[in-house]
């Protein structure tokens, strides 16, 4: 094996039919190290189709291949091949690197096309989140009925991102109020699920400790067995509507 | 249904993206998204693979194929929001790219509910390892398509395995396609050559680990 003199400045190779090197270019040398046989720097995935096209069969081939520089990088190079008889080959290697501008382009407008699209998905989704978080902000208002007593009409699905939603609120509303009875309208309530139903209880109860007394009004049958089987915090009251609980107060009142 | 495929194949290489939309839609209408998976899209892949070997493409063409075909699997994906709750994580090996396969793994999952989290391809093990941390996922899914990867998949199983214990790992991807990779298993690995394998996987952890009421 010796070193080719002046050749193109181009990593070169001169090998016989079984691959082994005989000539190699000052450039080969500086990407490759002194490997003695050509498959050493063929890549595997390269390999069969090497086998097919860099054969006396092919007079003349130009094929890409992966190779592996001494580095340990991996370099896509398009390799000329001439076979000079059917003992020995000039294999030319032009390396690939800066070749890939249409792919490059178009690869960029894809990928702007994909992270566009995610951008606005992503936001679609907060959109549609705030929109839930408001309307579950809105489903339990205070009204004030008297001085001492208010109203939470709750709306819709009890769920724990709802009662989350609600409870801060409610605090303060308490907080600011005078008002030492709250009724909890059930009446517009439609599912009860376990988490919110708890997160629930834990707030009646965190009013109660506040000094509140608590009513639960309207409560529809479908609601009564969770209500039972996941209990609501002693010293809650139950009745039956609103019109009973004013029947009863105005009573009082006579 | 080679017909297809190939038809497939050359509009992902002539960066045909919306013929090869239309192509692939028109056949989701009357199939599962893993029949359409494992029928046109990978056959059409494996067919751009095959010719580069037949030195008939260059390896910007392969680029460009692979591009389109991921921004399809994107556009089918199956994001219904609603999920088991049941999470899954998938990524590929440090600088591994070949990433098609993996995205449909994640895919295969969705369609059964689970929530899936597709870190893609060329993260590095420290960011891996920081989600699924944060994520604490039920199973992780990695993926590796060259055979000099596998030094670095054992080490990122152990690294899993030590981080998540509980979780499962599967590990999928043309080295195991090949390979097979059984002496790996163990009670929380898996190595899986084939989606068909990981539905099989799948349907059979619903019947125990993972089902409803668990």
């Amino acid at each position: 094996m010796k070193r080719a003199d002046n050749v193109f400045p181009l990593p070169y190779f001169e090998i016989d039919a079984n691959w082994n090197i005989r000539e190699y270019s000052a450039e080969a040398e500086e990407l490759f190290g002194l490997p003695f046989h050509f498959s050493d720097i063929v890549d595997m995935e390269t390999k069969e189709k090497a086998k097919e096209w860099l054969h006396p069969k092919h007079e003349k081939a130009k094929l890409e291949m992966n190779l592996w520089k001494k580095d340990g990088d991996v370099l896509l190079a398009d390799t000329y091949i001439t076979w000079k008889n059917d003992l020995f080959a000039e294999v030319l290697l032009v390396p690939k690197d800066t070749q890939v501008d249409k792919v490059a382009t178009r690869l960029q407008a894809i990928q702007t096309e994909l992270t566009k699209t995610k951008l606005e998905l992503v936001e679609e989704k907060e959109r549609a989140e705030a929109v839930t978080e408001h309307n579950n902000r809105l489903s339990a208002p205070f009204i004030s009925l008297t001085e001492e007593s208010a109203l939470v009409p709750l709306f819709g699905d009890l769920s724990h991102r709802k009662i989350r939603s609600i409870e801060q609120h409610l605090l303060e509303d308490v907080r600011d109020s005078e008002a030492d009875l709250i009724l909890f309208d059930f009446t517009a309530v439609g599912n009860i699920e376990k988490e919110g139903f708890e997160l629930l209880a834990g707030l009646m109860k965190a009013l109660s400790h506040m000094g509140l007394e608590i009513t639960v009004i309207g409560l529809h049958p479908r609601h009564v067995p969770h209500v039972y089987k996941w209990a609501l915090p002693t010293g809650v009251r139950f009745m039956q509507s609103l019109e009973q609980v004013l029947r009863s107060s105005l009573k009082d009142e006579k | 249904m080679e017909d297809v495929y190939k038809e497939l194949a050359s509009h992902l290489l002539e960066g045909k993206e919306k013929e090869a939309l239309e192509l692939v839609q028109h056949w989701k209408e009357e199939r599962s998204l893993t029949e359409v998976h494992e029928d046109i899209i990978t056959p059409a892949m494996y067919h751009v693979g095959e010719l580069w070997q037949k030195n008939q493409i260059t390896v910007a063409d392969e680029h460009l194929a692979t591009a389109i075909c991921d921004y399809i699997l994107t556009l089918l994906s199956p994001r219904t929001g609603e999920t088991n709750g049941r999470k899954a994580i998938f990524f590929n090996v440090e600088e591994e790219q070949h990433h098609l396969g993996l995205k449909m793994a994640a895919d295969l999952f969705r369609e059964q509910g689970w929530e899936a989290r597709f870190l893609g391809a060329g993260v590095p093990n420290d960011h891996v390892l920081a989600q699924i941390e944060k994520y604490q996922p039920d199973v992780v899914c990695v993926s590796a398509s060259l055979s000099y990867r596998v030094p670095a998949l054992k080490e990122i199983i152990r690294i899993i395995e030590e981080a998540v214990p509980e979780a499962y790992v599967l590990v999928g991807g043309r080295i195991v396609q090949k390979y097979g990779m059984k002496e790996w298993n163990t009670a929380r690995v898996e190595t899986l050559r084939s989606l068909a394998d990981i539905k099989d996987w799948l349907d059979d952890k619903k019947e125990g680990t993972f089902d409803e009421t668990s």
